[in-house]
């Protein structure tokens, strides 16, 4: 373990540095890197401004820069696998490798990767502070980003740079890596990944109330539309074979209690000793009809479906719990003769993929190491949602998540994250850097 | 002058040989896109006005003493919380007409009534709705069916009667309104400012059956609160601050309304009508992100009331307070709706009437139809028609008109031009009985 020398220097240094630490959370707020996936009209995304700023600020510790923009065509060999997206354009929304290396070269220690994504979401209504100005009230500071992942961001960052202001170096590479496009299919990751970025253990700065998360869960959007008939609603209705009208609001119905019947059945099935809850199948959105004198013609259901890494497919998403999806509203569809003639159709529209690291893998257990370290629980627990962590893990990299925040907050109004979480977060990374990467005195 | 007989007899031999001329009139009527304002997206001058002319034109070189007049919404303060008043509502360029054709006396008076407004074209046509094309012994158009089809029949009617030589003991009114489409301010109108008869034929479409009734019909849009949050992550109970699906409940109020409907399908059962008053969902909106939890939803929902149903004012208040109390009981189940309880917003409350069965003028109506060798069928309008102020009013009063009510509002709405002709038909013999006409002294 580390000596206690080094680990006191770089916590004296980040303890007396907060209000940089924060200024530095505060200035990526202040850079609206939001996604230009939520852009109303075209304009050009400030994605490439802050991961300049990032650059600019690692180059001058001595960081070896790398820019570039992904280029989907070069990625088609990833077709049908996750956060590949035929034709998408990267034109000024730049990832960025920022590689400190040992100066005498590797000496022991093992390599690690901090990674995390510098887009948002757009900062939506009801906000009762300024969403791109990092203001603090009562020790929280509020913004778009807050929590996803800008402060896991400027954690790594610090942690980093207060190891290197302190004095040490480590001995094996370590590698900040920020990408693009999380917030929109997670192209960006995939895309860093493909340039060939690899180390012997990866930290994604994701929020995660500072647990240590070694597996996130797969999501999948998909709407369902259940055809009926329109007609009028005050009037006789013959059977449908005959002319009469279906109402798709009678079939959505239909749905909404197979759908419970389906999620008592999964909430058997899909559980994972690390995550809190079972996978289940949520309906998010319901739009039917469009006239009060009329049964509605057709009903749209948008749904949320979680999966397990372990119920990946061949290509590591998830095609097998479509499929099983599938079948299932086929068999519902069975039950019903208007149904059965006039199937229901399923539209895919996001499958966010997962990954899980073993639990028992000494990096995990060094982790948790370090949060003990600075007076935490060393609490060990999956991600009910996603994270990009699924392209490292699948090249061999072990990743855990962790990151200062509450990710509940991620993409609400009055976004925000606890001050002490990202400093307690940076120190927790630092003291990583130092166990994992083993350091060196200057 | 011709007996009763020998004119009923010129009467229809003139209709047959008018057919194209018939057939043309409702062509030029539907020619005239007299939609309703309420369906406008810009506002611009109603061709109400235009329609109210040609027929104001038609009916004075008939030998009606004609009346156009624009309604004041000011004037019929009055009927505030009753059928059709809808305050403030500005008429300007929005007029209604009566043409009078004084009978000589001795014979009891007939008023034929109806709307000329129509709902707008909508979508998914495959004749120009505004054409009047005629195939395939069809005439297509938006109006033909609601009621463009029944002012024709009425008023060719009265002009072959004219034209056959009757001479009318009895007064026959023809009033032809606007704003039905809307709430039917016109017709409360018509009837404020003193037009009687001793029946009324309102000549909505109903497949040539008569309906001395219609139901009530009550929209009304139910709210139901949920409380957003993420929809992959573990939620407490909402009373510690948890997600409330609002989806969720939807499902319960959907099913509830199977419950209630069973009920009513036994309750609300009239010997006249094919089907019992039932509340249909006839759209649902919830959710706005496939991440989150509805936040709320909306359901307009379509309730039908019997004229015996109708409160002290002759509208649905008591159905109202019914559904509201419905409402508030399955609220009561849950903890949740309980303290967070789901508001209705009523929308429309359209009102209705019912004339005995065994009023004489329904066994003349019969009768002419027999004299057809047409098999009369005598059944309520499922749906509502502004039969409810004449009857409340004291006029006995049935619709009957040409076309199949289910096509209205429709796309490619059509109606067969023997079933023009066979109205125009009844209408006028059953003018001629019930009005009586001079005959020559044996």
């Amino acid at each position: 373990m580390s000596n206690m020398k080094a680990q006191e220097d770089v916590f004296r240094w980040i303890d007396e540095h907060e209000d940089e630490i924060i200024g530095v959370l505060r200035d990526l707020i202040s850079i609206p890197s939001v996604n230009p996936w939520f852009f109303d009209e075209p304009a050009p995304s400030k994605e490439k401004e802050l991961q300049e700023y990032i650059a600019s600020r690692l180059s001058r510790l001595g960081a070896d820069i790398e820019m570039w923009e992904p280029n989907a065509d070069k990625l088609a060999k990833y077709e049908g696998m996750a956060g590949y997206y035929p034709g998408r354009d990267f034109t000024g929304r730049p990832n960025l490798a920022a590689t400190f290396k040992p100066r005498d070269g590797i000496d022991g220690g093992k390599s690690l990767l901090l990674f995390g994504h510098i887009d948002v979401v757009k900062a939506g209504s009801r906000w009762t502070k300024d969403p791109f100005a990092g203001e603090i009230e009562d020790g929280k500071l509020y913004g778009r980003g807050a929590v996803d992942m800008k402060g896991g961001v400027a954690a790594m960052i610090m942690a980093v740079e207060a190891l290197l202001r302190a004095g040490y170096q480590p001995a094996a590479p370590i590698t900040v890596g920020t990408v693009v496009d999380e917030e929109a299919g997670g192209m960006g990751a995939l895309d860093f990944i493909d340039h060939g970025y690899r180390a012997d253990a990866c930290i994604l700065t994701e929020p995660t109330s500072l647990a240590i998360a070694p597996l996130c869960r797969g999501i999948l959007w998909g709407k369902l539309t259940l055809h009926g008939r329109s007609g009028h609603i005050e009037m006789p209705q013959g059977d449908w074979r005959t002319g009469g009208a279906v109402d798709a609001i009678d079939k959505a119905s239909l749905y909404l209690e197979h759908f419970k019947r389906l999620n008592a059945d999964w909430a058997q099935r899909k559980k994972h000793p690390l995550l809190p809850l079972p996978c289940q199948i949520y309906v998010a959105q319901l739009d039917a009809g469009e006239y009060p004198t009329a049964y509605a013609n057709k009903a749209e259901i948008v749904f949320n479906a979680q999966y397990l890494p372990s119920e990946r497919d061949e290509k590591l998403v998830g095609g097998h719990v479509k499929r099983e999806i599938e079948e299932y509203v086929a068999s519902v569809a069975a039950t019903d003769a208007w149904l059965k003639e006039n199937p229901p159709e399923i539209e895919w529209l996001v499958d966010a993929d997962c990954a899980e690291t073993d639990a028992a893998h000494p990096f995990v257990s060094l982790c948790v190491d370090s949060l003990q370290q600075i007076g935490e629980e060393g609490k060990i627990e999956g991600l009910c949602f996603h994270t990009d962590m699924g392209w490292p893990v699948n090249v061999g990299i072990p990743t855990i998540n962790f990151g200062p925040g509450d990710p509940r907050l991620a993409h609400h109004s009055d976004e925000y994250v606890p001050v002490q979480e990202v400093i307690a977060a940076t120190k927790m990374i630092a003291l990583t850097i130092l166990n994992w990467c083993k350091e060196k005195e200057e | 002058m011709p007996g009763k007989q020998e004119l009923k007899q010129q009467v229809l031999e003139w209709i047959d040989s008018y057919e194209d001329n018939i057939v043309g009139y409702l062509q030029d009527l539907i020619r005239i896109p007299s939609v309703n304002p309420w369906f406008f997206t810009e506002s611009g001058a109603s061709k109400e006005q235009d329609v109210q002319r040609y027929l104001a034109r038609h009916l004075e070189s008939l030998g009606g003493e004609i009346s156009l007049w624009e309604a004041d919404a000011d004037e019929l303060k009055e009927y505030e919380g009753r059928a059709g008043y809808y305050a403030g509502r500005d008429f300007t360029g929005r007029p209604n007409l009566a043409a009078v054709f004084p009978g000589s006396g001795g014979g009891r008076s007939l008023l034929l009534t109806g709307h000329v407004d129509v709902v707008m074209a909508g979508s998914k046509w495959s004749k120009d709705p505004f054409g009047g094309e005629v195939a395939g012994g069809n005439i297509y158009g938006r109006g033909t069916v609601d009621m463009k089809g029944g002012m024709t029949a009425m008023i060719k009617a009265l002009e072959a009667v004219i034209a056959s030589g009757g001479k009318l003991k009895g007064t026959v009114t023809v009033g032809s309104v606007v704003d039905e489409e809307a709430g039917g301010m016109g017709t409360l109108d018509f009837i404020h400012q003193g037009y009687r008869a001793d029946a009324c034929i309102l000549t909505e479409a109903t497949n040539l059956s008569i309906a001395p009734l219609c139901r009530g019909i009550l929209w009304g849009k139910l709210i139901i609160p949920g409380r957003s949050g993420h929809i992959e992550m573990p939620q407490g109970d909402w009373r510690t601050g948890g997600a409330v699906d609002a989806i969720d409940k939807t499902a319960l109020y959907l099913q509830h309304f199977r419950r209630l409907n069973e009920d009513w399908r036994v309750r609300k059962q009239h010997p006249l009508l094919p089907i019992p008053c039932q509340l249909l969902v006839a759209q649902v909106h919830a959710g706005e992100y496939p991440t989150s939890y509805a936040n709320r939803s909306e359901i307009v929902f379509n309730a039908q009331y019997l004229p015996s149903e109708r409160d002290e004012k002759n509208m649905g208040g008591q159905v109202k307070r019914e559904i509201e109390q419905f409402i508030r009981t399955v609220a009561e189940t849950d903890s949740w709706l309980k303290e967070n309880p789901p508001q209705i917003e009523w929308k429309i409350d359209a009102d209705c009437g019912e004339t005995d069965v065994n009023h004489p003028f329904i066994e003349a109506c019969t009768s002419v139809l027999r004299e057809l060798e047409i098999e009369p069928v005598v059944q309520g309008q499922s749906s509502h028609t502004d039969m409810g102020w004449p009857i409340n009013v004291g006029i006995p009063t049935i619709n009957f008109g040409p076309g199949e009510p289910r096509l209205a509002h429709q796309s490619d709405e059509y109606l067969p031009i023997s079933e023009l002709i066979l109205a125009t038909k009844a209408i006028a013999l059953t003018i001629i009985d019930w009005c009586q006409v001079e005959e020559e002294q044996p």
